[in-house]
């Protein structure tokens, strides 16, 4: 596996967890909120504190990436073709976002519904990152990329680990059902993951060389981190419904939990990281050029 | 938009990487940078007879690229700040006063062309040695060909002198519309059959 | 950029990155070259030079053109001479040739005389000014001298330059001031094809000129590579011509060569060691379907059936008896060959007819399935192919043999080395058997001038070679030899680079290259021409010419006036470059003149191509060969009369060799090993060349099918091995090798770690001292070992 990826493995993981948190903590946590009346206590900016924390990580490794990083505000310059000068735009846009509602929320604690807004549009802008970062991949020149799997994946990493991750706050003002929906989440994605395994390896194997040679690369080069990565997703699976069904409606007796979510957590970030090692391992030309 | 092209006739070329280093020569390059690279495509089935003896079926021939200087180059349109450019004559040339180094056009180009030189974290490239060509001599591969297997000239020219095949196995669908002219090695016919690839990787690629 | 801007993006890029500068060659000035001055004067100091390559043996002769600015040579390209037309090519560089920056400003070259302060092979050693490196020198030599005879000295064979006042000539000629030495004949290139040809033609000019291969219309290139070991520059370019004018051609190799790749309409996969037995069965398909030529066989061979064997020999086995196996029983139809040579039998069939019926066209051999066990049948084996087709003296045609060119074979050195009181020649090969057994030699060794040596060799001045460690076979043995120094008393090698016989020195000596010195070079084998070599650049560090060397012990010893003739290395070569206007090239403009001209090269168009035999094809009585006959022998006398029929057959047999899949040692070792001249190398030469590595890297190159019964895959590190040695290197799975069957490119430089292991693949590990019968030649091509996977 190429060192050089690592930056890339933390960049794309680290904004599609950002993404991931403000989308689910749109859709799950406020908006089910939204028409009860409840004030958000400070833990919910922490969130945002959060995804933003992810987002800087995120684009600091973007730049430990590049050979060159001096020149990087030059790389703005190509929106006309680029699809790496769009992500870049992007991930600048969805940052300052994501910052100024962050700020807003510290600032004005009180205002926070009336802000939900600004989270919206936050979380859409998220959504279209992740679009535009797949995109960046989607060339015919890597054939093992080129295919409608590569969204599908950063889009379910982006779910699984920001659900995962909220499951573990313990959001016990949002409702019981907001809570099961994320354990849901924490069981599904890696299931589906799981599923869509067999269907990406047979897609490989039947299209062409370089495709073929992807396979070789994972059964063979890189047998550990495959098995590696099923085994934690049958790890995240059952954290996962340990923790579903540690979800009481009794929001005191909620720290049970803690752990189990904390494993499941734990358990989607290794499979995650090593999903996407996985991928870069996957950056092959067609054919050997 | 592109002018000049490469030929490179496969069914003389020798695989000698000649051109290789005499690419390497004129734009000093570190091991591991090649602007220019040899590939050698080989496949066979062999079978032992009942006498005893060997039969195979093998075809195996070499192909020497540079950058192909693409009509739509897909290298161009990735990079995101224009230092991967197309002259107005066609050449496809990286500035490194603003290359960034996210070696991107490398993912994006189909042959392998673009070169990341670690130590100045920058691409480089084929520039087809256009200081030469702008004094009317040759570049430094294709006077260098021991074999005189390699040419270049307007495209126009080429394809008159060449036929227009920008392909051979297994090289992908020229979507990018390489300036690279093939003469087809005859063996080339049967080498989907026998499942040929490039067997020389590691004097292609630096798979770290 | 300057000087001052290179040294200046050292220091920046050193310090700024903090980091080491890990190829730093292209700052030659920076790792302490001698930059800055004006070459050597009568040349421009900076801009484009004319030069021929510093060629070593590489069976080549290019031009280079290097640029030098500010005393270091920058760029380097090649001839582009306006034409390029089959009677005057350009003589393009191959990727060595283009390489050459990198071993010229390589960080490893050696910089003063060492003298050995460890155990001999150990590699340690101190430093040493010139005076006192070669006032130890001359005192060993006039020590041993005095002790031992002159009988006791040897230079040994060392190909590592032919630039013609370099190398081990001006040492050869420093000996024979000082009383002489001992002498060798024949070489490892071609010691059973230079031995047999004549037994057959009596004669070694036995080729066409190379532009007649324009003329044939089926070529046979058995054995021979030109692609990869060059065999005349541009030899695989008019193989290509030739095909444009309509010549199929058939390739016979155990590998599929870059030659079989892009020369060949087929490849025909041969098993090592058995081309005789596909030779013989060719003959026969001929016999009996009567494809030969009968009027030619008659009237100008000797031996080809009963009917025409020599006077008193009559009932001894003729050729067709050979083939019919009217003495053995077997007859050696393609059914007989196939299980021997892998080849099957109908392939053998068509080729037999192909070649007896296209005509006219050649056989060519190559050299290294005669460095093998009874290297010499073969040989003789392609010449009866040739000449019983009828493709002797014509257009077209081939006689086959070492096949130098009519109007004489290169010069290769005519560095006048002057005369050798020492009367007694060994055999190139044997000078290990000369150490350990001198004195007990004899004829039967191949031992010439006198029936005894005096001495076994005590002293060892070995010159552009590194034949000591690293190119002989069994070059394990050798290390045990040349470690005792008990026997060679005392060593100097002259090299530019710590190579693993320098090693072995007791004294190294440091020579610049041929950019630093004077010189001049003509074709290897082929070509019409001479190239001269002017000092483009200043010899870097201490170091300094061979002829410089040997003036200053010529000076030490006595002999300085006679050995320079009041000579500098510009003196020689204009001396020189005059004699080749005397001999040669009467055409040749002055020194001088050519000098300023900057033209590098000066040769002469062949537009009407000689060739070997017409006058003897048009009047085989008028104009007989000078074999004893007269006449082409397939039956040989001579050979007869050495008595010895299993080894020396007088027709041309094929012969299991000792070491053979088919004999007991398979069971334990059942891969044939072949060493063959690789792209990356002129044999040890430019080992350690980055740029080469990369394009050619040392591997073991073996068949799907062998790395699949021993679990290899691509670029698994690999122990190959036999009782001689262990080797490991990375290997190659690759189709293009009959199974059975694995390369070892040959020359890689011998680092053999504390388990003896030698971790860079040198195949002489493995290869064995074992001689050849008839010509005690090298048969280091012979060699079975195993292969497994290696650990780490
Ligand atoms: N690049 C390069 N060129 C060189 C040299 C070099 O070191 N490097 N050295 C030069 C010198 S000094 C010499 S003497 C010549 C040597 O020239 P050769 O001796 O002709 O070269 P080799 O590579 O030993 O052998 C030529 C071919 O013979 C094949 N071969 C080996 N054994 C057999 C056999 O039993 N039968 C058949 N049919 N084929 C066999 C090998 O696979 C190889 O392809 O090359 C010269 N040219
Ligand atoms: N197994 C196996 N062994 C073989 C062969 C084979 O086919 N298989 N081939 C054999 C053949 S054909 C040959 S010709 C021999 C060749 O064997 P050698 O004649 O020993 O040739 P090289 O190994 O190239 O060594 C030449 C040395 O000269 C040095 N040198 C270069 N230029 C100069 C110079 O100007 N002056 C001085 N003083 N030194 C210089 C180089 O650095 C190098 O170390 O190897 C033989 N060995
Ligand atoms: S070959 Fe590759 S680098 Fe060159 S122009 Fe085409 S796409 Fe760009
Ligand atoms: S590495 Fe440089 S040239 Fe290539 S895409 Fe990035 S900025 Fe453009
Ligand atoms: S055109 Fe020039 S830069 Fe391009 S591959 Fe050839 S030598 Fe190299
Ligand atoms: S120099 Fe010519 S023959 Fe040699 S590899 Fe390059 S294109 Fe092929
Ligand atoms: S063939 Fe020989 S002389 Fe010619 S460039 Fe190569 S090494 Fe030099
Ligand atoms: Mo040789």
């Amino acid at each position: 596996m190429k060192s050089s990826e690592w930056p890339l493995v933390i960049f794309t993981l680290a904004m599609q967890l950002s993404v991931g948190i403000m989308l689910i903590y749109d859709l799950f946590i406020l908006f089910p909120l939204y028409r009860s009346r409840v004030a958000l206590p400070m833990k919910y900016h922490w969130i945002l504190l959060i995804a933003l924390l992810a987002a800087i990580i995120g684009v600091i490794f973007s730049f430990l990436h590049l050979g060159n990083p001096a020149n990087a505000p030059r790389s703005l310059s190509n929106i006309g073709t680029s699809w790496l000068s769009r992500e870049i735009s992007g991930v600048l846009i969805y940052s300052s976002l994501l910052l100024v509602t962050t700020i807003l929320h510290f600032v004005m604690p009180s205002a926070g519904r009336s802000l939900k807004w600004l989270i919206d549009i936050t979380a859409v802008a998220g959504i279209i990152l992740i679009f535009i970062m797949s995109r960046i991949y989607m060339i015919p020149a890597r054939p093992t990329w080129n295919t409608f799997f590569t969204p599908l994946g950063f889009y379910m990493a982006a779910i699984v680990m920001g659900a995962s991750l909220l499951l573990l706050f313990q959001i016990n003002q949002g409702s019981w059902a907001s809570q099961k929906s994320l354990a849901v989440l924490t069981i599904s994605i890696p299931v589906i993951q799981l599923a869509l395994l067999p269907v990406y390896m047979s897609w490989l194997s039947q299209s062409g060389i370089a495709s073929g040679q992807g396979l070789t690369i994972l059964l063979q080069n890189h047998m550990i981190a495959f098995y590696l990565r099923l085994i934690l997703y049958l790890l995240a699976i059952a954290f996962g419904f340990w923790a579903f069904f540690s979800i009481r409606s009794d929001t005191t007796q909620n720290r049970l939990l803690f752990t189990p979510a904390l494993l499941a957590w734990a358990a989607i970030l290794a499979a995650q990281i090593i999903d996407r090692l996985l991928f870069y391992a996957q950056n092959i030309s067609p054919d050997g050029f | 938009m592109s002018t000049f092209g490469f030929f490179c006739d496969t069914s003389a070329c020798s695989g000698c990487k000649t051109c290789q280093v005499a690419c390497k020569d004129k734009n000093n390059l570190e091991p591991g940078i090649r602007f220019r690279r040899v590939y050698e495509v080989a496949g066979a089935n062999w079978n032992k007879t009942e006498e005893g003896a060997w039969e195979h079926d093998i075809v195996a021939y070499n192909l020497s690229i540079g950058c192909n200087h693409c009509e739509d180059p897909a290298c161009v349109k990735a990079c995101p700040t224009k230092a991967m450019h197309a002259e107005s004559d066609g050449m496809i040339l990286v500035d490194s006063k603003i290359c960034i180094g996210c070696r991107y056009c490398e993912w994006a180009c189909p042959y392998g062309s673009p070169q990341y030189n670690e130590q100045k974290g920058i691409m480089q490239k084929c520039d087809f040695c256009r200081d030469y060509i702008l004094e009317g001599k040759q570049p430094a591969c294709v006077a260098s060909c021991p074999m005189r297997a390699l040419e270049f000239g307007q495209i126009g020219q080429l394809i008159e002198k060449h036929g227009d095949n920008r392909t051979i196995y297994p090289m992908p669908d020229p979507i990018t519309k390489p300036a690279l002219f093939i003469r087809k090695h005859p063996g080339a016919r049967f080498a989907r059959k026998l499942n040929a690839s490039i067997i020389n990787r590691e004097e292609v690629r630096n798979e770290k | 950029m300057g000087k001052q801007n290179r040294r200046e993006f050292i220091r920046k890029s050193a310090v700024a990155g903090g980091m080491v500068i890990s190829s730093p060659v292209w700052f030659p000035d920076a790792l302490g070259f001698n930059p800055g001055q004006a070459v050597a004067p009568g040349l421009a100091k900076n801009g484009w030079i004319r030069v021929g390559c510093p060629a070593h043996n590489c069976g080549g002769r290019c031009l280079l053109k290097v640029l030098v600015d500010d005393g270091i040579i920058t760029r380097i390209e090649t001839d582009d001479r306006p034409g390029d037309t089959p009677a005057d090519p350009q003589l393009r560089a191959c990727i060595r040739g283009r390489s050459y920056r990198r071993r010229q400003y390589h960080p490893d070259r050696l910089k003063t005389p060492l003298v050995r302060t460890g155990k001999r092979g150990e590699g340690k050693f101190r430093e040493a000014t010139w005076d006192e490196a070669l006032g130890i020198m001359a005192a060993e030599m006039l020590r041993i001298r005095s002790k031992y005879g002159n009988e006791s000295m040897f230079v040994p064979y060392g190909t590592g330059s032919y630039s013609h006042l370099n190398g081990r000539w001006p040492a050869a000629r420093l000996m024979n001031f000082i009383g002489g030495a001992l002498d060798y004949y024949n070489s490892y290139s071609w010691a059973c094809i230079s031995k047999a040809t004549p037994t057959v033609y009596g004669t070694g000019i036995t080729g066409n000129q190379r532009q007649d291969w324009l003329n044939s219309k089926y070529i046979l290139m058995w054995g021979w590579n030109p692609a990869e070991m060059r065999d005349g520059t541009n030899s695989d370019y008019f193989i290509k011509k030739a095909r444009e004018n309509g010549a199929r051609v058939v390739c016979i190799d155990p590998r599929m060569t870059f030659s079989a790749v892009s020369l060949a309409d087929e490849w025909i996969s041969i098993r090592p060691g058995t081309d005789t037995a596909m030779m013989s069965a060719m003959a026969y398909v001929m016999v009996m379907e009567k494809l030969y030529d009968i009027d030619f066989v008659r009237t100008h061979c000797l031996g080809f059936d009963s009917t025409q064997m020599p006077k008193g020999l009559e009932n001894e086995e003729s050729y067709v008896d050979y083939l019919l196996g009217k003495f053995d029983g077997q007859p050696k139809s393609p059914k007989w060959a196939a299980p021997i040579t892998g080849v099957p039998s109908e392939t053998i069939t068509r080729i037999a007819r192909e070649y007896a019926t296209t005509k006219p066209a050649m056989l060519y051999q190559g050299y290294g399935m005669q460095r093998r066990a009874y290297g010499e049948q073969p040989v003789r084996g392609g010449c009866v192919l040739a000449a019983i087709t009828g493709n002797v003296g014509i257009h077209g045609g081939w006689a086959s043999g070492i096949a130098h060119q009519p109007g004489g074979e290169p010069f290769w050195s005519i560095f006048p080395t002057g005369t050798n009181n020492v009367q007694a020649r060994i055999p190139t090969f044997l000078w290990t058997e000369a150490i350990i057994r001198g004195t007990t030699l004899t004829a039967k060794e191949g031992l010439t001038g006198v029936e005894k040596l005096n001495s076994n060799i005590k002293f060892i001045w070995s010159v552009a070679s590194n034949i000591l460690m690293n190119q002989h076979g069994n070059i394990n043995r050798s290390g045990r030899i040349l470690e005792n120094e008990s026997l060679v008393e005392f060593i100097v090698v002259q090299d530019q680079f710590m190579t693993s016989s320098a090693k072995y020195a007791d004294l190294v000596l440091p020579v610049c290259t041929h950019f630093e010195t004077w010189g001049l070079e003509d074709g290897w084998k082929y070509g019409e021409e001479v190239i001269l070599m002017p000092q483009v650049v200043q010899p870097a560090f201490q170091s300094k010419s061979d002829y410089r060397i040997c003036a200053d012990l010529a000076a030490k010893l006595g002999v300085y006036d006679a050995f320079t003739e009041g000579l500098d290395e510009k003196g020689w070569t204009h001396k020189l470059w005059d004699q080749y206007r005397e001999t040669r090239f009467h055409n040749l403009p002055p020194f001088e003149k050519f000098l300023e001209s900057n033209q590098g090269v000066y040769s002469v168009p062949v537009f009407n191509p000689k060739i070997s035999f017409q006058e003897f094809r048009n009047d085989p009585i008028g104009h007989p060969l000078q074999t004893p006959s007269g006449k082409i022998e397939i039956f040989s006398e001579t050979l007869f009369q050495m008595g010895n029929p299993n080894e020396i057959p007088a027709v041309p047999k094929y012969i299991q060799e000792w070491e053979s899949p088919f004999g007991p040692e398979a069971s334990s070792y059942p891969l044939q090993a072949i060493g063959p001249h690789y792209m990356a190398r002129v044999h040890s030469t430019h080992d350690n060349v980055d740029w080469l590595k990369e394009a050619f890297p040392q591997r073991v190159f073996i068949n799907p099918i062998d790395a699949n019964s021993r679990d290899l895959t691509d670029g698994d590190r690999v122990l190959v091995f036999n009782e001689r040695g262990k080797i490991s290197l990375p290997c190659r799975v690759t189709p293009r090798i009959m199974p059975g069957v694995v390369a070892v490119p040959q020359g890689a430089w011998s680092m053999p770690g504390p388990d003896g292991i030698d971790t860079n693949g040198n195949i002489n590990a493995l290869s064995s001292e074992r001689w050849t019968p008839l010509a005690f030649g090298n048969a280091q091509h012979t060699i079975m070992v195993e292969i497994k996977k290696a650990r780490t």
